[in-house]
Parts: structure tokens; C-alpha cells; sequence
């Protein structure tokens, strides 16, 4: 097997399919023509609603071994997934590719699907127990994990085709013109399901809030929707909505978040600068200090691109920015926000960070902050696997956020636990250290040598700067240096850098 | 019998009773440091003759060793 640019051994071929081994950002250019779906009609007075999920599977021709596609706008709160998968079941259809974004806790009840011959395969984001029973090799073929942006990529690009794309829709009228900033199970934008709405053979919505046509706002426009299948719930709001989510009060991921507050300081902050938001503890909190050095310095960001929460909705309310862009929404300050300010705009994956298009946000953005579950001596970053080798989390924007960004921060705690964070090897690469510029931790920051600007920007900062391979020794000495974990050579997973290339694979678990 | 420590992350639990000797861990990071916590806890449990159980969440090794000496202490009926 070719060994790659992070050093990894990776297959040529996965499920059958070519792939090329990673090798460096932007160093395997696109090749051919974007790719279609079938053309389809719909004559006048013909009616797109449909009342049960397996008429709507029978008028669209399901059949064993195509491929479904779902987006995780509803995030641990989506009901869609497992009604469609269940219809699917009972209707004995087998060998299911599914092409999810991304799969949560909520959908465990497609576990046994991995082994009952219903589904072959999952290409998507699995967070939790899917992930897990990957790990220990429950799924039939090969799991490919792709990036928000990679996954936009692979269709478009044909790698992958949908023939069925199923979408949730917090709001849709009788003719498929759908938002997500309305009804009882409102999430925000309808960002990820954009590319398949346009590019699948076939397209379903599915509703519990049907309203008279036409409905407005559109997020995706009714020529693209086949079917409208109205369902008492699309999900639970406790789990579509994260409620007001707190600033960490840990006093280390609070130093962590001021030191990484100080190298944006220091290297990027000035009058129309742009950042990456998220939704985690440490990045909340960098957003709320930022706000409030920006308020102090009497400084306005250009725009803000989210992962957006209540304090994004926030600062753009205030003025201190202005543009904000919303791919995902995370609390109903945010839903309400995009609803209503119209400088606040709902953008198509396609445009977040495709790098195989005429260019995305995050080749815009002035700073990405991250996080990791591991980071090594060579800047690569690992948000995929756990030390212990189990496959828990999907890519997210990682990829494309830390390729973009002029300035690219990851901030982790050196250890969680007993766990070490900085590492000799991270168990698995997900991105890059050549993408990778500070790596920023309660106990100091290292910066990536090839940064010298960074480097000479940071001198003489109160902020610890050490060599990574010092950070490394410093957790290793504080938490013992760990075994190494019990894996196999099955390879369980291929994790995809954002142009299609193979960076990494996660091998099976042993139990 | 006797305990020591919690089973909150980062933590550990240690219990000690009347018994034959009999050392049972359970660990959330078996994987890892499953064999280094064995380690520690036949170090500062060696020649107890009792029924060792620890129930470890992601405890430092320093903090393995400060739960297992509390629980030693009390099981020897130590004032602290």
C-alpha cells in the first residue's frame, strides 16, 4: 500500500473505488465535469404530497444497493433518519449505501441494520454508537469519512451519487419549497441538504409543519423537491437545540481560550478582520473575549462564519460585525437572528469550503479556531478516533477551516483525564500539520516552525511558548506514557482529506 | 469494609475488605493504562490480605496512589 504525505499507509482502493493517497493541500488538482442527476418533470395539477413513507419509497423506485442520502440539521433531536430506515427495513430493501452528513447518538437503532443485511455501508460523519460498532467491525463494507466541504465535493464531482435524497423540513408548503427557520422543530438554515437537493435522482422532504403555498423564506426552491411526506415529528427541539450554551468555567479551558485570545491579538486582529465560530466550550468563550476586545479596541470584523450561537447573534446585533454567515445554527437566538436580519445569510455548503469550486468562505476567513481530541509532534490533528482507536466523531469543517484560515488555531488541554492530548502520533490524521499554525494549551502554545511571522509576532508575550515536542514530554510526564491500544489490520474506515485523497484509515478494535 | 475516592471523571474508587487476596480493577482506560495501574496498585497493596476493588474514571497516577494509601490507612484503622 502507498504510503502518503503524513506518512500514513493508506489502500489505492475502497469499496471498489479508486482513491488516490493524500498528498499535501491542494497538490491533486480536479480533473472532468461536475456530475448530474436524473432530469425528471412534474405537469400541472400533479400533487407532490405523499401521507406514508413507503408510498413515497415505492414512487421512487428504491431498490437494494442505491444509495440515501440525510442531512444532521436536526442534529441528536432528528427523527427522519430512523423512520426512513425502519420503512426501508420493513420493506426488506437491502444493501443501503447511507450518505448522511453526519449520524448522532439518536440514531443507534441503525446498529443492527449494520448486520441484518439492510445497510452495506455508511459514508458520513458517525458520532457515537454507529461509530463505535463500526469500530469492532459490525459494518459490512467500509466506512468513508468525508468533511462537510469534502462530502459537497464528492458529489459534485461524482465520486458519490444519491439516488434518493431524504430531507427533513422544519417547514415546507405542498410543492416542495422548504426553510428551517420556521415550525415546531426549527434548526436554522437548511445549508447541508442544499447539494443534495440538486444533485439526486430523487428528492423527498419530509414535514411536520406544512404550510399553504407558497412558503417563505425559501432555503431550497420547490424545482428541486419530487415529494412532500408530511409526519407528525421530524425530531425533539431538546435535541435539535442546544439551549443556551454556556462558557466553560473551567479555570484551564478559560486560560486556554485567554492565551489563544493573546496570539489573535497579537498576529490577526484589526479593523475588518474575519473569524471561524463554533459551538464548543473553549471557542465560545474565545468568541465572547474577542467581542469584548473588539469593543475595547474599537474594532469591527468584516464578517463572522458560523457554527452560529446566541453570542455570534450577539456581537452583529451590537455592530461589531458585519456579516454573518450561517451554515449551521445552534440555539433559537440563532434561528430567530437569520430569520430576521437580513445581514445575517444562510450559505450552501458548496460555498463553505468546496475546495474544487471557484472558491469558499474559509479562503476568506482571517482566523479558524479548533479543537482536537489529539494533536502530535508534527502539528497533525486527530478529531476522528479516541486514543483507544474506537472511530467516535465525524471531521465536521475541521479540514477546511484549518486550510483556509490565515491563521489556524488549535486549542486542546495537553491531557483529558489521564489521557494525553499532545502526542508523539496522533491515532489517527484528520488534518494536516502543514495547515496547522498554533497549537494552543492551558500550559502554554507552541507555534508551527514554519510560521516565523507567527513567531516573530509573538515575541515577547507573557503567553509560555515552547517547542511542540516540550509540550508532548510535559503531558507524557504528568499522565505516564499509555500502552498502545489493542488494534487490528482490518481496516474499518477511510478518512478523506477535503480534494478526495486518502489521509488516513482507522482499523477495527479489538473487543 | 472500607473506601476511598469517587467515581467521578478523573477519579477513582477504592474499596477494601475482609477477604482472601483479591485484586479487581476496572478501568475506563484499560486500553492505555490499563497495565501501569495494575502496576500501582500491587506496588501499595503488596502483603494486604484483604479484597482489593478499584473502579478507576480517568485518575493520574498520583491520584491512584493518594485514594489507594487513604484506603489502606482506614483499613489498618489509622486516624488521619
Amino acid at each position: 500500500m502507498p504510503i502518503n504525505a503524513v506518512g500514513r499507509e493508506v489502500p489505492s482502493e475502497i469499496n471498489g473505488q479508486r482513491f488516490k493517497p493524500f498528498a499535501g493541500d491542494l497538490k491533486t488538482p480536479p480533473e472532468g465535469r461536475r456530475a448530474g442527476s436524473l432530469i425528471r418533470m412534474a405537469p400541472r395539477g400533479r400533487s407532490k404530497v405523499i401521507n406514508s413513507l413507503e408510498e413515497v419509497i415505492k414512487k421512487v423506485g428504491l431498490e437494494d444497493g442505491m444509495t440515501v442520502s440525510f442531512h444532521h440539521h436536526l442534529r441528536d433531536g432528528d427523527f427522519v433518519v430512523n423512520m426512513v430506515m425502519e420503512t426501508i427495513r420493513k420493506m426488506g430493501i437491502k444493501d443501503i449505501r447511507i450518505f448522511p452528513t453526519a449520524l448522532f447518538p439518536v440514531h443507534e437503532p441503525l446498529v443492527p441494520m449494520l448486520t441484518d443485511g439492510t445497510i452495506r455501508r455508511i459514508e458520513g460523519s458517525m458520532n457515537g454508537p454507529l461509530g463505535e460498532a463500526t469500530s469492532y467491525g459490525a459494518m459490512r463494507e467500509t466506512a468513508v469519512l468525508r468533511s462537510h466541504s469534502g462530502r459537497v465535493r464528492a458529489v459534485e464531482s461524482g465520486e458519490v451519487h444519491i439516488d434518493v435524497a431524504f430531507i427533513a423540513a422544519p417547514t415546507a408548503d405542498p410543492y416542495g419549497n422548504l426553510n428551517g427557520v420556521d415550525g415546531p422543530s426549527a434548526c436554522g438554515p437548511l445549508a447541508y441538504a442544499m447539494v443534495d437537493a440538486y444533485h439526486a435522482d430523487h428528492t423527498v422532504a419530509i414535514t411536520d409543519h406544512l404550510v399553504p403555498y407558497p412558503a417563505h423564506p425559501i432555503s431550497i426552491f420547490q424545482h428541486q423537491i419530487d415529494y412532500v411526506v408530511p409526519v407528525d415529528k421530524i425530531g425533539d427541539p431538546q435535541g435539535i437545540m442546544s439551549g443556551t450554551l454556556r462558557i466553560t468555567t473551567s479555570p484551564s479551558r478559560l486560560k486556554i481560550a485567554r492565551y489563544a485570545l493573546e496570539v489573535i491579538d497579537r498576529v490577526a486582529l484589526k479593523d475588518g478582520f474575519s473569524f471561524q465560530a463554533g459551538a464548543g466550550g473553549i471557542s465560545l468563550a474565545v468568541t465572547k473575549f474577542l467581542g469584548d476586545l473588539m469593543r475595547k479596541k474599537g474594532i469591527r470584523a468584516s464578517f463572522i462564519n458560523g457554527g452560529v450561537t446566541k453570542y455570534v447573534v450577539d456581537m452583529l446585533h451590537e455592530g461589531l460585525v458585519d456579516v454573518v454567515f450561517d451554515g449551521q445554527a445552534f440555539d433559537l437566538d440563532a434561528v430567530k437572528s437569520l430569520k430576521e436580519d437580513k445581514n445575517h445569510i444562510e450559505t450552501p455548503l458548496a460555498m463553505y469550503g468546496n475546495p474544487y469550486s471557484s472558491g469558499g468562505i474559509v479562503n476568506m476567513l482571517d482566523v479558524g479556531v479548533l479543537g482536537a481530541t489529539e494533536v502530535d509532534i508534527d502539528f497533525n490533528v486527530n478529531v476522528n478516533t479516541h486514543s483507544d482507536g474506537l472511530l467516535l466523531h465525524g471531521i465536521g469543517g475541521h479540514q477546511e477551516v484549518a486550510a483556509g484560515s490565515a491563521l489556524t488555531i488549535v486549542t486542546v488541554p495537553l491531557y483529558r483525564y489521564r489521557v494525553p492530548v499532545i502526542r508523539e502520533r496522533v491515532t489517527t490524521v484528520t488534518t494536516p500539520g502543514e495547515v496547522v499554525d498554533v497549537v494552543v494549551t492551558e500550559h502554554g502554545i507552541a507555534i508551527n516552525p514554519k510560521r516565523d511571522d507567527i513567531i516573530e509576532s509573538m515575541r515577547g508575550s507573557k503567553v509560555p511558548i515552547y517547542d511542540i515536542q516540550d509540550l508532548q514530554k510535559k503531558a507524557y510526564q504528568i499522565c505516564g506514557k499509555p500502552q498502545e491500544p489493542k488494534i487490528t489490520d482490518d481496516i474499518i474506515a477511510a478518512i478523506l482529506w477535503r480534494d478526495g485523497t486518502i489521509i488516513d484509515v482507522v482499523y477495527k478494535v479489538k473487543k | 469494609m472500607v473506601e476511598a475516592g469517587t467515581h467521578e471523571k478523573g477519579d477513582v474508587f477504592v474499596s477494601i475488605e475482609d477477604g482472601k487476596r483479591e485484586v479487581i480493577i476496572k478501568s475506563k482506560l484499560e486500553r492505555l493504562y490499563g497495565e501501569a495501574i495494575r502496576d500501582t496498585v500491587e506496588e501499595l497493596t503488596r502483603g494486604i490480605e484483604a479484597k482489593i476493588i478499584v473502579e478507576d474514571s480517568g485518575a493520574l497516577d498520583w491520584v491512584l496512589r493518594a485514594r489507594l494509601e487513604a484506603a489502606i490507612r482506614k483499613y489498618g484503622g489509622e486516624k488521619v
